[in-house]
């Protein structure tokens, strides 16, 4: 199976729809960079020459594309991240059971450890997808702002103590930074595994690109609607999200886990391959 | 090598595909498939693979029950119905792919199968530019590449042109010695009579008639 996982790991991440996706996001992330960092720079500078001895210098744990979601840039981001995550690799097990290419992989290794292999590495590819230009973002902020410990009372951090992991933001905002990082990670992963069990019942490619997104924005309107906006994924992907605490965050990962992953192998599994 | 076919029925929603088959095949022949459209040959062939589950019966492979005691023959070699690649990859990166799943064979062995069929391995055109005789060439040398003990090839000489037929014809008479089992289907009856010395008649998914072709294979 480890054969298999490197295989496809190397499909993916020399394919041309990862870098589309990595790109789409790395454009936004540049137009938030240049619209955001040289405000921020030229407001610390003012601060530094004491013109507003009383303000806040803004630093880069508040001002990188997943630190909020005001900004359009931001929220376009963090609106198309189920794209941004099915992009890379979503398709490609459509690709496979359509092309035929999976009649030479199942003679070759047993089925569980393709569909085990295909599971892991759409997840890989969908956190990296939408991490990796994250992590540019923030090393640009990091590059022309301080990196300082945010003060409690600046509203502008936009993170509030009632918000989930604000203690940890306001005591060490590195972890804070990881930590929602890797949340990210894991519900972009799954955003990705979400389109391969639809791929079963899908006659359309474009099917398993736009179905996790469906359900990104159906399910969040739903939990927000029935006023219980702690399950909203939208709620809780965005760091300025007010609603969700850790349970709904591993809840709603624990989830999307299992929605994935049990229809897809299990019927893969049982399914003939035609 | 010895395949046993038991009692095989595959129903595929409510429609009996094939039906209550029995049928030994041993190595060291070649074995040719012949029957209507829709008689059930190649149905048979993805069964004796694995890639279908019967609904009854069970296909053997030396003693091994498939979809119990192993998933798919050990060292088989398959073109099913058409050759199934990756379109943005050319021929070369397509083969390296599939063999780096089980990684039995070197990158020389993969442009010595492709030069076989007739294929440039340094080819860099990508496999949806392909002509409909190069994806099946391409789909031969990915079935001989690994130098399977059974090689199942459905409709072989489909789209190819004379000199690549007889590349195809030879590589197959090349690979049939005592262990190996080739099973090959096809509509040339001349073809089958040439190549095969064993000829299995489906019809309805039923086996209605096994032949011996006396041929020096």
């Amino acid at each position: 199976m480890l054969n298999l996982i490197k295989t496809e790991i190397k499909r993916n991440f020399t394919g041309r729809w990862f870098w589309l996706s990595v790109i789409i996001s790395g454009a936004l992330v540049i137009w938030y960079s240049i619209d955001r960092i040289p405000f921020c720079v030229k407001s610390n500078l003012m601060i530094l020459e004491n013109s507003y001895p009383d303000d806040f210098l803004e630093i880069s744990f508040t001002n990188w594309i997943g630190s909020h979601n005001i900004y359009l840039q931001q929220n376009i981001f963090y609106l198309i991240i189920p794209f941004l995550a099915t992009i890379p690799f979503g398709k490609s097990f459509y690709e496979d059971l359509n092309q035929g290419l999976i009649k030479n992989i199942c003679i070759r290794t047993p089925k569980k450890n393709y569909l085990i292999s295909k599971y892991i590495v759409v997840f890989l590819s969908g956190g990296c997808a939408v991490v990796i230009p994250m992590i540019f973002s923030f090393m640009i902020s990091s590059a022309f702002l301080p990196t300082m410990l945010p003060e409690v009372s600046y509203v502008y951090t936009n993170i509030f103590p009632i918000y989930k992991w604000s203690n940890i933001f306001f005591e060490n905002p590195f972890v804070y930074t990881i930590l929602y990082g890797i949340t990210v990670f894991i519900f972009s992963g799954f955003f990705a595994c979400m389109s391969l069990p639809i791929t079963y019942f899908s006659s359309k490619s474009f099917l398993p690109i736009l179905f996790p997104f469906i359900i990104y924005i159906v399910s969040s309107m739903f939990f927000e609607l029935i006023d219980m906006p702690g399950f909203s994924l939208r709620q809780i992907l965005t760091t300025t999200g007010e609603q969700g605490t850790t349970m709904t965050v591993v809840l709603l990962a624990i989830s999307l886990g299992v929605f994935s992953f049990i229809p897809f192998y299990f019927i893969g599994v049982n399914n003939d391959v035609l | 090598m010895k395949i046993c076919i038991e009692n095989l029925t595959k129903k595929i929603s409510k429609n009996v595909v094939l039906d209550n088959i029995n049928l030994d095949l041993f190595g060291g022949n070649i074995y040719g498939f012949v029957g209507r459209n829709g008689s059930g040959k190649t149905m048979l062939m993805r069964a004796i693979c694995g890639l279908i589950l019967p609904s009854q019966g069970c296909v053997k492979i030396d003693d091994k029950i498939i979809g119990k005691d192993m998933s798919f023959p050990p060292n088989a070699g398959v073109l099913i119905e058409y050759p199934g690649f990756i379109s943005s990859y050319s021929g070369f990166k397509n083969l390296k792919i599939i063999s780096s799943i089980q990684k039995k064979i070197s990158d020389e062995d993969i442009r010595k199968a492709m030069i076989e069929v007739g294929l440039n391995p340094d080819e860099k055109k990508n496999y949806r530019k392909y002509s409909l005789g190069m994806k099946q060439k391409l789909g031969i040398a990915a079935a001989v590449m690994e130098n399977p003990k059974l090689l199942i090839l459905d409709e072989p000489f489909n789209a190819l042109d004379e000199e690549s037929v007889n590349k195809v014809r030879n590589i197959i008479l090349e690979k049939s010695n005592e262990d190996n089992i080739i099973i090959i289907s096809c509509h040339d009856y001349e073809e089958i009579n040439m190549l095969c010395n064993k000829i299995i008649k489906l019809d309805s998914g039923k086996v209605v008639n096994i032949r011996e072709n006396f041929i020096e294979v």
